[in-house]
């Protein structure tokens, strides 16, 4: 089903998303809590989390843990607060206020004032959901918080730069 | 007496037919007590005399002083070998410290060093443990803290290892800290930071300064 889809479809100009879920997590922080009884460990200040060719930054990261298949540990969720920035290989890139990442769903979920870019392109709304394993990315509007405030219809906005023509 | 000795000594000359004018008995006598007239006196002053000079009496102030050199009076320490120290720490759990020697030091008797030191703590759910091992440590039995210098390997019964230079187990606050870079791994991969603090009592583990982690990735442990 979908992945048939995906691979009919041409390489998506916002599908540079894409990476393996299952290659290791390198993440860097200022400081690290622990937490074993509750098996989560909160990563913060200047956090850095890299996996394959994607890099997420944010103010802090918290990744919850438990014991999977083989009594192996395994991360169950990744949660990134504060000034989240997530960047791809090709240039691609999504800021938003938070960030969700379920592993085992392979799909990232982040919120609140999102804007996706690709080179020139901008796209903005209020959620955007990135397939990693198809590497799509689906942005959805919606009442903001504080909409009416800044006066935006909480709609999706997309900007698209079309190629410089070529001379002829 | 000396009479009838020597009237025995004439007849034993006339029986041999010698000459009895030639050396009466009597004059050798008297020639041995004359001579120690003179020798016993001349012995007493060179008896006298020896012992004058060797009581330093004309020694010169030049001379070199011939002193007894201060002897090290052998460090008057505690030593005990194969020492095993067990308490609560507290919250009430058990630890237990073996090492190899265990040295008091002279004039603190709370200051104990260890030699390869070994400390077993119990985790706050009794069933959990904590085994701290390294080349050298001071133990301080007033403030039941335990200072461990040098190689030291942590490991934990729920799969976290740890490598540092220097650690301070507190045992009161049931808490183990190294203000020095440590690096190991636990369930979920490798870590490095540059200082931290494990709490006993609640569990954590705080990493500070230039954290490093690398969680194993699904495929297998730590592969590319």
């Amino acid at each position: 089903a979908p992945a048939r889809a995906a691979e009919a479809a041409p390489r998506d100009p916002l599908s540079g998303f894409a990476t393996n879920p299952d290659a290791p997590i390198e993440i860097e922080s200022d400081s690290l809590e622990v937490q074993d009884q509750q098996h989560q460990a909160t990563f913060i200040g200047n956090v850095v989390a890299t996996q394959g060719g994607m890099k997420l930054r944010s103010d802090r990261l918290k990744a919850s843990y438990a014991q999977g298949t083989g009594g192996k540990t395994q991360i169950q969720e990744i949660v990134a607060t504060g000034n989240v920035h997530v960047m791809s290989k090709d240039d691609q890139s999504a800021d938003g206020d938070w960030a969700r990442y379920v592993v085992a769903k392979r799909n990232i979920l982040m919120g609140d004032k999102v804007v996706l870019r690709q080179g020139k392109n901008i796209i903005r709304g209020t959620k955007l959901t990135i397939d990693l394993a198809t590497g799509r990315s689906k942005i959805i509007g919606g009442a903001e918080a504080g909409a009416a405030k800044t006066g935006s219809t909480g709609r999706v906005k997309a900007l698209f730069q079309p190629p410089p023509k070529e001379k002829k | 007496m000396s009479e009838s000795l020597g009237e025995s000594e004439a007849n034993a000359g006339k029986r041999r037919g010698a000459p009895l004018q030639a050396r009466p008995p009597a004059s050798r006598h008297s020639r041995f007590v004359s001579a120690m007239k003179v020798a016993l006196p001349l012995g007493a002053i060179a008896l006298f005399a020896t012992v004058l000079i060797y009581s330093g009496a004309f020694d010169t102030h030049d001379k070199l002083d011939i002193s007894f050199r201060e002897i090290s009076t052998p460090n008057n320490d505690l030593r005990m070998v194969s020492p095993r120290v067990t308490g609560l720490d507290g919250s009430g759990r058990p630890y237990v410290l073996t090492a190899d020697t265990a040295t008091q030091a002279p004039g603190k008797p709370n200051h104990v060093t260890l030699d390869n030191v070994q400390a077993d703590l119990k985790l706050e759910n009794n069933t959990d443990w904590v085994s701290l091992s390294s080349t050298t440590g001071l133990l301080d039995t007033e403030t039941q803290t335990l200072d461990l210098t040098q190689k030291i390997d942590i490991y934990a019964s729920t799969g976290y290892e740890f490598h540092g230079t220097s650690v301070m187990v507190d045992f009161r606050k049931g808490t183990v800290s190294s203000s020095t870079p440590v690096e190991g791994h636990g369930p979920l991969g490798t870590l490095r930071a540059d200082s931290m603090t494990a709490n006993n009592a609640n569990r954590t583990l705080h990493f500070q300064g230039r954290v490093k982690v690398r969680i194993y990735g699904q495929e297998g442990k730590g592969k590319q």
